[in-house]
């Protein structure tokens, strides 16, 4: 850009006469600086304009393209006469109001379309985050109790010493979109192992006054592109945020051990098999457990993924959002889910229906979840099946587990003839 | 401005400074009136420039925003369907598939579009193992 611009340094000292055409070649440099920055900034806006329209059309296609996939596994799915939720559309309580089935507000089930959960009513005035609060006008505030810690301690390329391109990791706390903590490695090399971390997190009790955590949500970065092999917590008083803490895993009890379908619906890093539970590629990730004092967590990265470029390896790893919550929840709810077959199918009979919940053991669903199947008799609501239904509701009621986890449905799955 | 395509009028606008080209000769005493006005038209187009860099600044982040969106933005998003995508005022789009009509552009974040994808991937895992 210096050498674009014409207006040069000068050092004038008045001493004797003043020569004019000096004045008049540096306004003219000024005048031509002016207008070579004001046809920049036209440039940029076009530029931006032009970029923007090609990465909308391009997202516009990419999404509909993942809606045709969504209907091709709903049909392939409806094969073996099953249906289950696609879209939060489904939800249709509002067909109730006013009949005897009809939802009040305050036990609507709530639900999370990011990271796919339908769990217990919450109430917002007694949820926070442990990590962040809001102030208005102000927006969202990171406190500077707020402490984290890297552990690079692990094989791989990834170790005290390597060349690290970075953002701080507060930008994965604050809900920004220009806001992102990454960390990027540059290898000469590629190791099986790839890029390791530890990432340890303090609980501060000074937001909220109390160590209560009862929920954790993280976005890992880039979205499909990374690995989370673990997530602990610990319970110490005043943790070093090391290896030297108590740390147990948020899965401790091991649920859905080796069941492949729970891997990344359960905390990584429970089950009795290492690495077993592993959430490769890793999407959204939301776990709800029973309200537990917690003081710290840390969770395990590994990048294996990377790009090539000018003979380096290059890992990138991080998180794009990263929340550690209470979330009050009522201790029951309602919701009614919509099922509709394909286009030439009927209902005759329901003959199955499986509540996929990953939060809380096999033998505890029969407390926790509930249901009842509406079907439209005739233009009336009803629970007795007329035979061959167009569509079915499937009214579903979660209550609090025994040790005050609140459910996360996953899943709704009815089979039928 | 459009959104979907570039007026031409928009690609060749080119904005004149305030600035002018005063050439002078100096045979008399220095004239602080054309010396003050030449700086104050000065401050003023670096004042327009840096509102216009501003301004593209905030595009950029209001463009931003209709992808990445934001967890707790609930409230600014457009609540179509799951509250976490943008729709485009006046822009409709139309996909062409039997029985396909025009429909308001809903621009997903990519929140939504990577919960899309977990429950496809979810879906997919289930059908794999028989569940």
């Amino acid at each position: 850009m210096s050498d674009i611009l014409k207006t040069k340094k000068r050092d004038y000292k008045y001493n004797g006469p003043v020569d004019s055409s000096d004045y008049n070649s540096r306004i003219e440099e000024n005048y031509q600086d002016l207008v070579y920055l004001y046809n920049k900034s036209n440039i940029v806006d076009t530029k931006l304009s032009d970029a923007f329209e090609r990465v909308l059309k391009d997202h516009a296609f990419l999404s509909n393209a993942i809606n045709d996939i969504s209907d091709r596994i709903k049909a392939l799915e409806s094969e073996s006469n099953t249906l289950s939720i696609h879209s939060f559309s489904q939800l249709d309580y509002s067909s109730f109001i006013g009949t005897s089935f009809a939802v009040s507000g305050t036990e609507l089930l709530s639900f999370d379309p990011t990271y796919n959960i339908i769990s217990l009513p919450k109430v917002s005035s007694g949820s926070f985050s442990k990590l962040k609060f809001g102030q208005p006008g102000v927006g969202q505030i990171v406190p500077d109790y707020f402490k984290a810690m890297l552990s690079l301690s692990f094989a791989g390329v990834d170790t005290n010493g390597a060349i690290i391109d970075s953002t701080p990791m507060y930008n994965a706390i604050l809900d920004s979109p220009d806001k992102v903590w990454k960390r990027t490695v540059i290898s000469p090399s590629n190791p099986i192992t790839g890029a390791q971390m530890m990432l340890y997190v303090r609980v501060s009790p000074e937001i909220s006054g109390s160590s209560k955590t009862n929920a954790i949500k993280l976005n890992p970065f880039p979205a499909f592109g990374a690995e989370i092999y673990s997530i602990e917590y610990t319970t110490n008083t005043d943790p070093s945020l090391s290896n030297t803490d108590t740390w147990i895993p948020l899965n401790s009890r091991g649920y859905y051990d080796g069941d492949v379908s729970a891997i990344g619906k359960v905390p990584p890093g429970g089950w009795s098999t290492a690495g077993a539970d592993s959430v490769k590629n890793s999407g959204p990730l939301c776990y709800q457990f029973p309200s537990t004092d917690i003081t710290a967590i840390r969770i395990k990265f590994n990048q294996k993924n990377y790009f090539t470029e000018l003979g380096n390896y290059i890992y990138t790893y991080g998180l794009s959002d990263l929340d550690i919550r209470y979330d009050k929840f009522l201790p029951a709810g309602r919701t009614i889910i919509k099922y509709t077959p394909k286009t030439g199918d009927v209902i005759e009979e329901i003959t199955n229906v499986t509540p996929k919940i990953y939060n809380v053991p096999l033998s505890q669903m029969g407390n926790v979840f509930e249901y009842r199947i509406i079907y439209d008799n005739g233009g009336t609501y009803s629970l007795d099946n007329p035979g061959a239904n167009n569509h079915v509701w499937i009214e579903v009621t979660l209550n609090v587990a025994n040790d005050t986890t609140a459910p996360v449905l996953s899943d709704l799955i009815i089979q039928y003839n | 401005m459009a959104i979907t395509f570039n007026k031409t009028e928009n690609k060749y606008r080119i904005r004149e400074p305030l600035f002018q080209l005063n050439r002078t000769k100096f045979k008399s005493p220095r004239n602080s009136l054309s010396e003050n006005l030449e700086s104050n038209l000065l401050k003023t187009d670096f004042s327009r420039i840096l509102e216009e860099l501003t301004t593209i600044d905030l595009d950029i982040l209001n463009k931003l925003n209709y992808f990445i969106g934001s967890v707790n933005d609930y409230d600014q998003a457009a609540k179509l369907e799951d509250g976490t995508s943008y729709a485009l005022e006046g822009i409709s789009i139309y996909i062409d598939a039997p029985g396909a009509t025009e429909n308001l552009l809903e621009v997903d974040t990519m929140n939504k579009l990577s919960g899309k994808l977990a429950r496809l991937f979810y879906k997919v895992s289930l059908l794999e193992n028989g569940n």
